[in-house]
């Protein structure tokens, strides 16, 4: 049963969250991400004619308006150092709190042990729209002052959406790895290793996968977990269910395990 | 005002904390073999034990923080774990907390996972510990003791009818040692608390508790009243023999069927343990032997020996 006071279990988990170092880093940087792409939107427009790439000046090629620049804003964000920070908070939130026995303060207290781990995956959500929603404002707000408004807002607002379920499928993954490895540098670590190999491992099954009767390779590739956190990339180049389909798998199946390491674990 | 709103468990007449049977293994270590103890509402139990003894594997299994391999856990009747630790307030081994939250924050984190208590409450738990003017403080700038004191503030967060708490004095002064007992002495006497102990401090156990269970190697040696488990312990009467001749006090003390001298008191006197025997009659046999006896001292047993006889293997 949900504890009667589970929104004050939720509240305080967030404001935690946002509070420690982590969460902090994560807020201030999804607002450089933004910032970044208004500058360098900025600058390119400046050069305009000067700089070229391909032998194209750059005021041919490029589109200048706020949905562009926040369009850029959402690749830099998505790319590398969000997922990093998010990732920290989720290994700061289970593996740094067992660590440090704080977890143990929460577990003694009169609420099931699934709805702590409820509100800090809650708590994180928050923390992972918050950062979209920092980047998106600041990013397109500017842009559009600068640059205008025009440009295609509708798509780009589904891809920050569609962020926000692939930042989930990611904390999912980073819970798991936490509650095995109890070591926040471990969980960071550990994921971004993971999601390396599972690159270099759906690239070889697409090469494969070109081979006659080995198209079944590329298939596979498909369903893996590096494919579905990539899903919101199909505001770009079109959606795909399959990576829809994966990410929901993905999501349920890690915080499935987890949940149950977390339900049976021993804590010091 | 936000309280535990659950019936007042003390007053259904149950234990307020039962174990049964409880046994928990690491590996092929046996931590904790078959316990089994009551703590009666109202009491101040003292766990005590050597290190390693198994206590705070009790204290985790009891919490539901670890796993048990077998045995039952009830407190005041209820066998629910969500549910017991409605009325439980815990420090377990040394208070942790987010060194980087003021102390009033990590309370206000305590009072929402617990579902009670107001900023009234988190104010009268602070100055109930002394901590009213650095609350606002960031835990990390706070002493050792300060976090021991904030720690038994957090405990006492919701009102719970049993504290359960790890070392209570462990790392603090003097003064604050003597604090922290007339405060557990005054939470079991005004607000009608039952309070568990887990400690290696005797002296302490001895100060405050009025029952203790001994438990050695994982197993529960010696359970009961300070005072009777001493006395059933010793069976014998301990005094000290002051005589003006004490080497030939030692030599006929020898000869006397229910005296034994047990070693040396102060200022020369002869500490003997008496069974089946007086000091009155003891006196009359020395003083007809032509030694004179200036005093006769009956000595207190103290729960220090009877620890060491409980626990024997590990004094060893």
């Amino acid at each position: 049963m949900i504890p009667r006071h589970f929104h004050r279990m939720f509240l305080a988990e967030l404001r935690k969250t946002l509070l420690r170092g982590s969460g902090i880093a994560a807020i201030l940087i999804a607002a450089a991400v933004g910032l970044l792409a208004v500058g360098g939107m900025a600058a390119a427009q400046y050069l305009g004619g000067e700089a070229a790439v391909n032998g194209l000046p750059l005021d041919q090629i490029m589109e200048f308006s706020g949905a562009t620049t926040a369009g850029w804003a959402l690749r830099a964000r998505n790319f590398f150092l969000l997922p990093l920070l998010l990732l920290w908070a989720t290994g700061a939130t289970f593996a740094g709190e067992f660590k440090e026995r704080t977890l143990r303060e929460l577990l003694a207290r009169p609420v099931p042990r699934w709805s702590i781990m409820a509100a800090k995956f809650l708590a994180l959500s928050v923390l992972s729209a918050l950062t979209l929603l920092v980047t998106a404002v600041l990013s397109g707000g500017l842009g559009a002052l600068l640059f205008g408004i025009e440009g295609e807002w509708g798509p780009l607002a589904l891809g920050y959406l569609a962020s926000w379920p692939s930042d989930l499928g990611l904390l999912s993954m980073g819970i798991l790895v936490a509650l095995v490895v109890r070591n926040v540098a471990a969980v960071v670590v550990g994921v971004v290793l993971y999601l390396a190999a599972d690159l270099v491992l759906r690239l070889l099954l697409s090469l494969v996968g070109k081979l006659p009767s080995l198209e079944l390779a590329a298939e596979i590739a498909r369903f893996m977990p590096g494919e579905a956190l990539a899903a919101w990339e199909g505001y770009l180049d079109g959606w795909n269910m399959v990576s829809w389909i994966g990410l929901a798998g993905l999501i349920a199946l890690c915080l499935g395990l987890a949940l149950l390491r977390f339900m049976r674990m021993d804590v010091p | 005002m936000p309280r535990n709103d659950s019936p007042n468990p003390a007053a259904a007449g149950v234990p307020a904390l039962e174990v049964e049977g409880l046994t928990r293994r690491f590996g092929s270590r046996t931590a904790v073999h078959d316990l089994h103890l009551k703590v009666e509402p109202g009491d101040l139990y003292g766990f005590l034990g050597p290190n390693g003894a198994g206590k705070t594997t009790t204290m985790r299994c009891i919490l539901g923080l670890i796993r048990r391999d077998a045995g039952r856990v009830r407190i005041f009747g209820e066998e629910n774990p969500v549910r017991q630790r409605t009325w439980v307030g815990a420090i377990v081994e040394t208070p942790r907390f987010h060194d980087w939250m003021t102390g009033r924050a990590n309370l206000e984190l305590a009072c929402a996972y617990a579902g009670q208590g107001d900023a009234t409450d988190r104010s009268e738990a602070l100055q109930r510990v002394g901590l009213a003017d650095r609350a606002d403080d960031r835990v990390r700038t706070y002493s050792h003791g300060m976090k021991q004191r904030l720690g038994i503030a957090r405990a006492l967060v919701g009102r719970p009818k049993l504290l359960l708490i790890d070392e209570p004095t462990n790392g603090l002064d003097p003064r604050g040692m003597r604090e922290v007992r007339d405060l557990l002495r005054m939470l079991v006497k005004r607000d009608g608390l039952t309070v568990f102990i887990s400690s290696h401090l005797l002296a302490e156990i001895e100060l405050l508790c009025n029952r203790v269970g001994i438990l050695d190697q994982g197993k529960l040696s010696a359970e009961g009243e300070v005072a009777t488990l001493v006395r059933d312990l010793a069976g014998d009467e301990l005094i000290e023999l002051a005589v003006d001749d004490p080497g030939r006090a030692r030599a006929l003390l020898q000869a006397v069927e229910g005296a034994d001298c047990v070693g040396d008191g102060v200022a020369g006197r002869l500490r003997v343990s008496l069974r089946g025997l007086t000091p009155a009659e003891l006196n009359a046999r020395l003083v007809g032997e032509g030694l004179a006896v200036s005093a006769i001292v009956p000595q207190d047993r103290r729960l220090e020996e009877l620890y060491l006889a409980s626990t024997q293997q590990e004094v060893r």
